[in-house]
């Protein structure tokens, strides 16, 4: 009979008390689990989208693109095409694009919508984004067809079918609208929905004929063989190529990472409510358990049990109510985002509507075992914390008192 | 009857409430090793504040309390909880189990606390006392499945298990019906018997006090007599 086995007992001498403590500390640690899991996995989704389709591993501007909010075509540069076969050969890059970026309309039987014309190289950037090959419908683009490809979204708001004949307006670089008339080719759904409902992509050759800018482009992105080497690369690229502003992706995927990391908090102030909660309850069964055993908290100090082990005894009450409900948060938990992460949760419900984050349709949820671990642990010390005082009390008493009057 | 004290109090005095209730006005008293008496006292006499102070729950404001030599006076409850934890039994008037604990296990819980008890001699000694206290058979059930005179067994089993030099009860009969109560009585005294251990029992009751070997009177926070029968105090 340890003072662990006589705080199991004292745990089922009040089952139901016991039972809801549990309860609404594994409710609280299961709501942590999933907020978590779904945090992470819409994280992963949403950076991944930004990496396939929008900012690669890192990329390179003209000076000042950046620091302007609609830079048009005032800020390209020569060379990209020779400057991407360079970029190639360096060591751990294993692919380079060039891209010419400019606003546009398209325009299908007197439907005009804003777009971003992306001009891009066939060949050179199915090796870095993933854009060309999240064709549903039709073919993607070659060199030697001057088509378009649209997102399903954009398409879907037009009316648009493969082989029907949009026209694509821009304003050349020095300044004049400059339209041409071109079949879509292909239909694309990336998951990522600026791409899919603002964008529209054709050859980089068709794009610098209607830019009136050959051998230019607005940004050079690159690919290489692990993310983790994004920084070292960038660098060396700065000191290489100082022409060019160069940037990584965290970095040009700030914005999303500040908004993501706003949502974090967000939500750990919503789970921090959750746990307060559990944490009140777990507190408000430890102390009606000292009050309710106080003649007997005496009686154990009057056989010689020391304050500490009286104090341990409701201390472990605590961690067992702790471990009980760390272990069921853990399993339904996970076993909820695994079933989640397969089939996904529809975003259905929020229609049209931007939730700040570059994923459509679905989240899929995901969590790391280290988070699993974490959220037990901290169910445990929310007990623990949640018992203490109650501990401290029944430790810190008169044995008299606590004999005579039952009163601590 | 041995001449050596095994408990003794020098002008022990206690007072409560910043000195406004004097419940113990210099106590001397004498139990020698292996006694078998009674404090006996109306209420508010005093009773339970001296038991306490013999038992080391409480601390007096002045004098000694000498248990085996030793004073616990000078305590603080650190040092109390040592010595009640290996020298001194406990008997309670509502018997005072632990509710979720079966018998066996009630009177093993003194000596899961002493370091030097196996789990195999723990339970060999529980199993044993709990013979003696006539509870065989009786080592699963738990306290509410046991009569009152079955519970205060048990206690007195607790109490003894670890061997102490004496045993404290307060008012040990009083919520048992008579018969029971006196079987209880006669048990300890048995116990004493057997185990060579001493016995203090507060109580109201004369029935007890004559089956005790001496009774000490108290009244209004002193001892009023010697002990009622020779060779005590």
């Amino acid at each position: 009979m340890t003072l662990l086995h006589l705080a199991w007992r004292n745990l089922r001498r009040n089952k139901r008390r016991t039972l809801l403590t549990s309860i609404a500390l594994t409710i609280g640690l299961i709501a942590l689990i999933n907020s978590r899991g779904m945090l992470n996995g819409i994280d992963q989704q949403s950076l991944q989208n930004l990496i396939d389709y929008d900012v690669a591993y890192g990329k390179g501007f003209a000076k000042g693109y950046l620091d302007t909010d609609f830079p048009g075509l005032d800020y390209t540069f020569q060379g990209a095409d020779s400057l991407a076969r360079c970029l190639s050969l360096i060591k751990d890059v294993t692919a380079a694009t060039p891209r010419l970026e400019m606003t546009g309309m398209l325009i299908y039987k007197g439907n005009e919508l804003p777009v971003k014309v992306v001009g891009v190289d066939p060949l050179r950037d199915k090796e870095v984004f993933k854009t060309l090959s999240a064709v549903v419908d039709g073919q993607s683009l070659t060199s030697d067809n001057s088509a378009v490809l649209v997102g399903d979204l954009l398409a879907g708001d037009m009316s648009l079918a493969v082989g029907d004949m949009v026209t694509v307006l821009v304003r050349s670089a020095p300044g004049a609208l400059n339209p041409k008339f071109l079949p879509v080719s292909g239909i694309i759904a990336s998951g990522h929905p600026k791409v899919d409902q603002f964008s529209v992509f054709l050859p980089l050759s068709t794009a610098r004929e209607m830019a009136l800018l050959p051998d230019s482009a607005t940004e050079i992105a690159i690919q290489n063989a692990n993310i983790r080497y994004a920084d070292r690369i960038i660098k060396k690229l700065r000191s290489a190529y100082p022409e060019l502003e160069w940037h990584t992706w965290d970095d040009l995927a700030r914005d999303f990472l500040a908004y993501a990391r706003l949502k974090r908090m967000g939500s750990g102030i919503v789970i921090s409510i959750f746990a307060l909660l559990a944490a009140v309850g777990v507190a408000n069964t430890m102390a009606m358990a000292v009050h309710e055993r106080t003649r007997e908290i005496g009686t154990l100090r009057a056989m010689g049990f020391s304050s500490s082990q009286i104090g341990k005894i409701f201390i472990y009450e605590g961690l067992l109510i702790g471990v009980i409900s760390g272990t069921f948060a853990v399993i339904i938990g996970s076993t909820t985002i695994s079933i989640l992460g397969i089939h996904g949760i529809s975003l259905a419900m929020w229609g049209d509507m931007d939730i700040g984050y570059p994923v459509r349709d679905a989240i899929y949820p995901t969590i790391k075992v280290s988070s699993l671990i974490w959220s037990f642990i901290f169910g445990i010390a929310i007990s623990l914390l949640a018992s203490w005082g109650a501990a401290r009390r029944a430790a810190s008493g008169e044995v008299v008192r606590a004999l005579r009057e039952g009163i601590l | 009857m041995e001449n050596r004290d095994i408990l003794k109090t020098l002008g022990v005095t206690k007072s409560y409430d910043f000195g406004r209730v004097k419940a113990l006005r210099g106590v001397d008293l004498k139990i020698p090793i292996k006694a078998f008496v009674s404090l006996a006292g109306p209420s508010g006499s005093g009773k339970t504040t001296l038991l306490n102070i013999l038992g080391g729950l409480d601390s007096p404001d002045s004098g000694e309390v000498l248990l085996n030599q030793v004073n616990l006076a000078g305590m603080n409850e650190k040092e109390r909880t040592l010595i009640r934890r290996e020298k001194i039994g406990f008997i309670f008037q509502q018997f005072n189990l632990v509710p979720v604990l079966t018998a066996l296990e009630n009177v093993e819980l003194p000596l899961e606390i002493l370091r030097h008890f196996t789990s195999v001699t723990r339970r060999q000694a529980a199993m044993c006392l709990l013979k003696l206290v006539g509870l065989e058979g009786l080592e699963r059930r738990y306290p509410n499945q046991m009569s009152g005179g079955q519970q205060q067994r048990v206690a007195v089993a607790r109490a003894l298990v670890k061997k102490p030099d004496i045993v404290l009860a307060d008012e040990p009969t009083a919520n048992l019906d008579s018969e029971t109560g006196a079987h209880i009585v006669e048990l300890m005294r048995e116990m004493r018997n057997e185990l060579g251990i001493a016995f203090v029992l507060s109580t109201h009751d004369p029935r007890v006090m004559e089956r005790t070997e001496a009774t000490f009177f108290m009244k209004d926070g002193k001892i009023s007599n010697d002990a009622s029968s020779s060779g005590m105090a």
